[in-house]
């Protein structure tokens, strides 16, 4: 009887090893904080696969409107980064050399009924971020707004950002801190919110979405 | 056996039970999402969702289905049978691929809703539209639903008849974007169309829905697609052999009070 209570007890922990514990997956797992990703804020597209010549037929990352994966270490050499959409078409692909940044993003942009569907590769760099600051930069992806001025507080992100593009990262302090992204030359917010930002870290915030139908800006860890 | 057997044997029941009792949490929809204590689902579409024709029977002669008031239809049952907060946010008559999305936004926008239910698509059967429209409608539609920390769930249509048949291509072509998109995105869909098919005696004029208005689904017709939209979001797949035995299980139902059939049965 001990014997089968054991049996049991093992076989019991085992089972609860091999299923209880696989549930999570997803996406992301592989991922790290330095390499290539996705920014997806095309928000009539469906989500953006995101691949490497390295690893042909591999999907590395699925990118969903207006969220971020964290980047996805590349091999060593030149490769070829893909981002096609899960529709099949586009497909954007860049080629990075061996002597590429640390971070890059692939940002996906525009409208399928409006001007189109883009992309652009943007690198990720920033200088060394004091203790009780963060790094920051405005991701403009929003379709039908040519440029955008972005704050944080009384810092000035970016000034005339235009779309498909990224400003260069300004350092703010650390904490909660108010957004307000402006079409330029236009004195109404387009986005207010309140973000929280750790020291030391760098940020992207990534506007994405269309002009007249539904836009956010969200605050992405670089 | 002594006291630290029993102990072991229940240790190792539990422990056995465990990963399983995991796997059915895993499959409900029915989550908190914004973790304000209260499950709330937001029913959006257009007359079908608002509930027009409820209330009339089957054999009923019904040419114009009766608008109602907007209390019954599907969300109504989903909120008296699962016990949760449902929010009917339809619009009779409206076009999900013209002024449907873009109302959607500013419905869903304002919403403390966890998971926002999506069945529109067959007014604008009236328009004869491409699959692609449907599929980009649908496809902002979830977008916009996820990029709110929400979770969308589209739905397929019941199958227009009669006065209506005409619009049954159509009502096909959203219905299979419904899947695609769902696909696509990683998300589960409910399949009304599959019930449909699976539970009309008649196929050709169907009985779930008043005739001969054709559009509309009657009593029955909301019956069906209720529990077919309950079960979607308790995991449970209505379709399989013991589907309906489950959802009867996990509501506290008489055996044979779930009228949709298995896929078994599909002609």
């Amino acid at each position: 009887m001990q014997n089968f209570i054991r049996t049991l007890g093992v076989l019991s922990l085992l089972s609860l090893v091999l299923f209880g514990c696989g549930g999570g997956g997803g996406g992301g797992s592989r991922s790290g904080s330095k390499g290539v990703r996705v920014l997806h804020a095309s928000v009539d597209s469906a989500p953006f696969l995101l691949s490497t010549s390295a690893k042909e037929g591999e999907v590395l990352q699925t990118s969903k409107f207006s969220f971020a994966d964290r980047y996805f270490a590349l091999p060593g050499g030149e490769q070829i980064v893909s981002a096609s959409s899960a529709v099949g078409a586009p497909v954007f692909a860049f080629t990075v050399p061996e002597d590429r940044p640390e971070r890059q993003t692939i940002l996906v942009y525009g409208s399928r009924t409006k001007s189109g569907v883009k992309a652009a590769l943007l690198s990720d760099e920033w200088k060394d971020v004091p203790p009780d600051m963060s790094a920051l930069r405005f991701v403009h992806g929003v379709e039908g707004v040519r440029s955008i001025d972005a704050a944080v507080g009384s810092v000035s992100v970016g000034q005339g950002v235009s779309v498909g593009s990224a400003s260069l990262y300004v350092t703010v302090p650390a904490g909660p801190q108010q957004i307000v992204v402006r079409q330029s030359g236009s004195s109404s917010a387009l986005y207010t919110a309140t973000v929280d930002l750790l020291p030391g870290r760098a940020y992207s915030l990534l506007a994405a979405g269309e002009h007249g139908y539904f836009m956010m800006v969200r605050l992405v860890e670089d | 056996m002594k006291k630290r057997d029993y102990q072991c044997v229940f240790l190792s029941l539990l422990l056995s039970v465990l990963p399983f009792v995991n796997f059915a949490a895993a499959d409900s929809l029915l989550i908190d999402e914004n973790g304000d204590g209260l499950l709330f689902y937001l029913a959006f579409g257009d007359s079908i969702t608002y509930g027009s024709g409820d209330g009339t029977q089957p054999g009923q002669d019904v040419p114009v289905a009766p608008r109602t008031d907007g209390t019954g239809g599907y969300p109504a049952r989903l909120e008296a049978w699962l016990g949760i907060a449902v929010r009917n946010a339809a619009r009779p008559g409206e076009y999900l691929t013209t002024s449907g999305q873009y109302r959607f936004v500013s419905v869903v926008q304002g919403s403390a809703a966890d998971i926002v239910g999506v069945m529109e698509g067959v007014n604008d059967t009236f328009k004869r539209p491409a699959a692609s429209d449907y599929e980009l409608a649908y496809q902002r539609v979830v977008n916009v639903t996820q990029a709110l920390g929400k979770k969308p769930l589209l739905i397929t249509l019941p199958q227009p008849c009669c006065f209506r048949k005409d619009l049954a291509p159509f009502a096909r072509l959203a219905s299979g974007q419904v899947r695609a998109v769902s696909a696509r995105n990683g998300l589960p869909y409910v399949d009304v169309e599959k019930a449909w098919s699976t539970t009309c005696a008649n196929k050709g004029e169907c009985e779930l829905l008043c005739r001969p208005d054709g559009l509309h689904p009657n009593s029955k017709g909301y019956d069906v697609i209720a529990q077919t939209v309950a079960a979607v979001l308790m995991g449970i797949d209505i379709f399989a052999s013991d589907g309906a035995k489950q959802l009867e299980d996990a509501l506290g139902w008489e055996p044979g009070t779930v009228i949709v059939k298995p896929a078994s049965t599909a002609g």
